[in-house]
């Protein structure tokens, strides 16, 4: 690749990785590629040609992402829901609720307990959801 | 290119600024899922177009925690469409 054409390049590389049958061998591809920019000391070319790729849009990069993604859910409704039970139920949380809101991995299950947080009228109503 | 330099993968600048970029547009999707749910639920049909447009395209997290407290602390609609709109 050359910097003229890098953004054309890439569009197309992006293609053709998108019709690598397997997810995981995108993956690895996908996580080559950068490198070999690096060491070709093209990482500002790549940056602005992905811009104009939009490269968050492209279906190999949301696929390669998915786990930071689905970590970074999981984190945020982790903390939201300890911030709003804190605020909810002033003093009445226990270290032992913490725990739980805090190794809960299910956004499933979190979104439920932010429910409760919400509609509960008291700590007794949220902490029976909790420990359902 | 230096032939001895060392490749970690996982260090990568690139990779790391994308898997960034991927965390915060996670994150801010979260919260706004989250308010459009929690303020259609406590407001019922009050939400307007307007105001789901507003907590769609807010790009600051920390704007859409505020958002979410006052879903959360306000007493009525007029409330929490005062914060919306401060």
């Amino acid at each position: 690749m050359r910097n003229g054409s890098l953004a054309g390049n890439i569009a197309d590389w992006l293609a053709l990785v998108g019709r690598v049958p397997s997810n995981r061998y995108q993956g690895d591809i996908f996580r080559i590629a950068p490198v070999f920019a690096e060491l070709a000391g093209t990482v500002r070319e790549w940056r602005q040609a992905l811009k104009e790729v939009d490269m968050l849009e492209s279906q190999v990069i949301k696929e390669w992402t998915k786990e930071a993604r689905e970590e970074e859910r999981v984190l945020v409704l982790r903390a939201t829901l300890l911030r709003l039970a804190e605020k909810r139920f002033k003093g009445e949380l226990t270290d032992e609720d913490r725990q739980m809101m805090s190794t809960q991995d299910s956004p499933l299950v979190l979104s439920e307990w932010f429910n409760a947080a919400v509609d509960s009228d008291d700590y007794a109503t949220f902490l029976a959801v909790l420990r359902r | 290119m230096e032939s001895s330099k060392e490749v970690d993968v996982q260090e990568s600048q690139l990779i790391r600024e994308w898997t960034a970029e991927a965390r915060e547009q996670a994150r801010l999707e979260t919260l706004r899922a989250l308010l459009l749910r929690q303020a259609a639920n406590r407001f019922n049909g009050a939400l307007t177009d307007e105001d789901r447009q507003m907590i769609s395209k807010q790009d600051s997290s920390s704007v859409l925690d505020e958002w979410l407290d006052a879903v959360v602390q306000a007493t009525d609609y007029a409330a929490f469409r005062a914060v919306l709109r401060r």
